[in-house]
């Protein structure tokens, strides 16, 4: 996992944000054992002070839980990490609409133009398979 | 939570009248890692070798873990200095023995198994050693004691950027709440990551003390940038 | 701690040092066999003769390689880059500098047996034939060895006080350290010297010891030899006593400056 750490915003939330993104995106599972906080400062590059911090505070927003003996694990609370996937999206989408906003683009516009990329990014997806099948009969 | 470095009133002036410190206080608890930030010549030098008995200051007292005995502190405090301090007639084994010998905190174990992962083979001459490879061990040397308080002056000053990595990565390695570490640079982009806090100093004075985070908060932006404009010259 | 380093001090210097004494007592050992047969030719003569001159030159060459080295080993380990080290090593100043000394006792002591040695091994072989020491020169000689072991200690003290005390003051100079400590070296083992000079002189003197190098003969009236000793044992230790002192004041200004003015650059 790459944690590409911006040194001009505080560390600790950054981490927060990431360990969010990853457990909303399913690729930390449910109920999930995670590594020590030595392991996890060593593998970002970071102070585990500042590891130690972030994950107190996702434990206590609830998506991490802390059993004494045995360490860290992600939440297995479905509703949580889907409000949470929602709310990095809403996230997300507030920070682009401001951006377009700046650009001049009307909601009709906007809607228009992201239901074109849609349908392309779609089959360009699509192609991308239909090679990588046509690659696998020969 | 204990003060492993209590400073008071630090001063040194030397014999031409260069004041190298003057009157720096300096708080720092255990399981940080703080770093010494400023220029060349600020005095980060002479506060470490202060700290480390190697030099009497002029004014002013201070205590490691509570210690103000010599020897009391240098057996707790492990010291890194910006030079080549390993004889150059010794093998890796030697330095191991030698570390071995004279610092009962040292752990053999570790050191080895680090020095493997660098391919440093014992029988190997510290003549015969890159600049970059003889930096290695001796940052490992001085890593695998168990000390409560690392001193290491400048580092990663001419490393290349792997070797800065593995040196980063040992200093987070292989410390624990029980002890800290005291980071003497101006290379601050590379080794704010690991920072607990940040203590600006120059011209013998602290300027600021605070941890990075609060910094960032502060004042949007990266230690780094920070410092820039601290200490703009222009 | 002091034993530790103590070590560590005969490690750096002993490998040149058994070298070169090594070479000095195969040499002698050569020569003992060589000189009875002196006389059987020309050959054996030169022979001889040439490994005479090398038993001069390496004799030469040990004692100002033990002094040399021991010098270095002090200087080098405490204040060049070395220095960052071993001062930062959990020792005090004294187990330091005792340590050190202690190296300087065993090869100085070493270096002077060995060299004198062999130079009387050849001198009084000729008198191997007799048969044996007589009693009354049994004091005479438990004298002169008593007074050679208290020579090697006061001079050993003395030497490693004179390194200690120039490298101590020579490192003050930062930018010259090793020239600064030379020329320290040579003024102090000048002022030493005439220390030791005066010293023996006003002794001499004072104990009336004119009379002992008068124009009186060691025999008296019967041809018994007259007992030196009463006269000779005081003077004897009052040298060492001397010497001790001044080693002793080397050493304690060393160690203030070690202690209070480090300056490694």
């Amino acid at each position: 996992m790459e944690w590409n750490l911006d040194p001009s915003r505080p560390i600790y939330q950054q981490i927060i944000e990431k360990v969010e993104t990853e457990i909303a995106s399913g690729r930390y599972q449910p109920g999930q054992q995670l590594p020590s906080v030595r392991e996890l400062a060593l593998e970002a590059g970071v102070n585990p002070n500042t590891m130690q911090r972030a994950l107190s505070e996702l434990e206590r927003g609830g998506l991490v839980t802390s059993r004494r003996t045995s360490g860290r694990f992600i939440t297995e609370d479905g509703n949580m990490i889907g409000e949470t996937r929602n709310a990095i999206a809403d996230r997300q989408i507030r920070i682009f609409l401001e951006k377009m906003a700046d650009l001049g683009m009307t909601k009709k516009e906007l809607l228009k133009r992201m239901e074109k990329e849609a349908v392309s990014a779609d089959a360009q997806n699509a192609a991308g398979q239909n090679t990588a099948v046509k690659g696998e009969e020969q | 939570m204990s003060a492993v470095i209590e400073c008071i009133n630090i001063s040194k002036q030397y014999k031409g009248g260069c004041q190298a410190l003057d009157n720096v206080s300096l708080n720092c608890q255990s399981g940080r890692i703080v770093g010494l930030l400023g220029p060349n010549g600020s005095g980060k030098t002479t506060l470490i070798k202060i700290l480390e008995k190697l030099l009497v200051p002029t004014g002013g007292t201070f205590a490691i873990a509570g210690q103000t005995d010599p020897v009391e502190i240098k057996k707790i405090v492990s010291y890194l200095p910006d030079c080549n301090f390993l004889g150059d007639t010794l093998t890796v084994k030697d330095a191991l023995d030698y570390f071995q010998t004279f610092f009962e905190d040292f752990d053999r174990p570790r050191a080895e198994e680090m020095m493997e992962k660098l391919g440093i083979t014992g029988t190997q001459y510290l003549k015969t050693m890159s600049k970059g490879t003889k930096d290695k061990l001796q940052l490992v040397l001085v890593m695998s004691r168990r000390a409560k308080l690392y001193l290491l002056d400048e580092p990663i000053g001419g490393v290349d950027p792997a070797t800065r990595d593995f040196i980063l990565h040992t200093i987070v390695a292989n410390t624990d709440e029980d002890s800290s570490v005291l980071i003497s640079t101006h290379l601050i982009s590379d080794v704010e990551p690991i920072l607990d806090e940040a203590v600006f100093i120059n011209n013998g004075r602290i300027v600021l003390k605070s941890t990075v985070d609060a910094i960032r908060e502060e004042h949007g932006k990266s230690v780094n940038d920070y410092f820039r404009e601290v200490f703009k010259c222009y | 701690m002091l034993l530790k380093m103590y070590r560590y001090d005969m490690k750096n210097v002993s490998i040149p040092l058994l070298i070169v004494h090594g070479i000095l007592l195969v040499l002698t050992a050569l020569e003992m066999i060589l000189m009875p047969f002196a006389d059987a030719g020309n050959a054996v003569m030169t022979v001889s003769a040439i490994v005479a001159v090398l038993m001069v030159l390496t004799a030469i060459t040990a004692v100002v390689l033990t002094n040399l080295l021991l010098v270095l080993r002090f200087y080098r380990r405490m204040f060049t880059e070395e220095g960052y080290l071993t001062n930062a090593l959990p020792m005090t100043v004294d187990q330091q500098m005792l340590s050190h000394t202690l190296a300087y006792l065993t090869w100085y002591a070493a270096d002077a047996v060995i060299v004198m040695g062999t130079f009387l091994a050849l001198v009084l072989r000729p008198a191997y034939g007799k048969s044996g020491i007589p009693s009354e020169a049994v004091p005479y000689i438990a004298f002169l060895i008593i007074s050679l072991i208290l020579g090697i200690i006061a001079s050993a003290c003395t030497m490693s006080g004179l390194a200690h005390l120039s490298s101590s003051v020579g490192h003050l100079f930062p930018e010259n350290k090793g020239v600064m400590t030379f020329i320290f070296y040579l003024v102090f083992g000048f002022l030493c010297q005439v220390f030791f000079a005066v010293f023996s002189v006003c002794l001499l003197i004072g104990r009336s010891g004119a009379a002992l190098f008068g124009s009186q003969s060691l025999h008296d009236a019967e041809g018994n030899l007259i007992n030196v000793l009463p006269e000779a044992v005081p003077i004897v230790l009052i040298l060492f006593v001397g010497l001790m002192v001044l080693a002793a004041v080397m050493y304690f200004i060393s160690r203030s400056i070690i202690k209070n003015h480090l300056n490694l650059a």
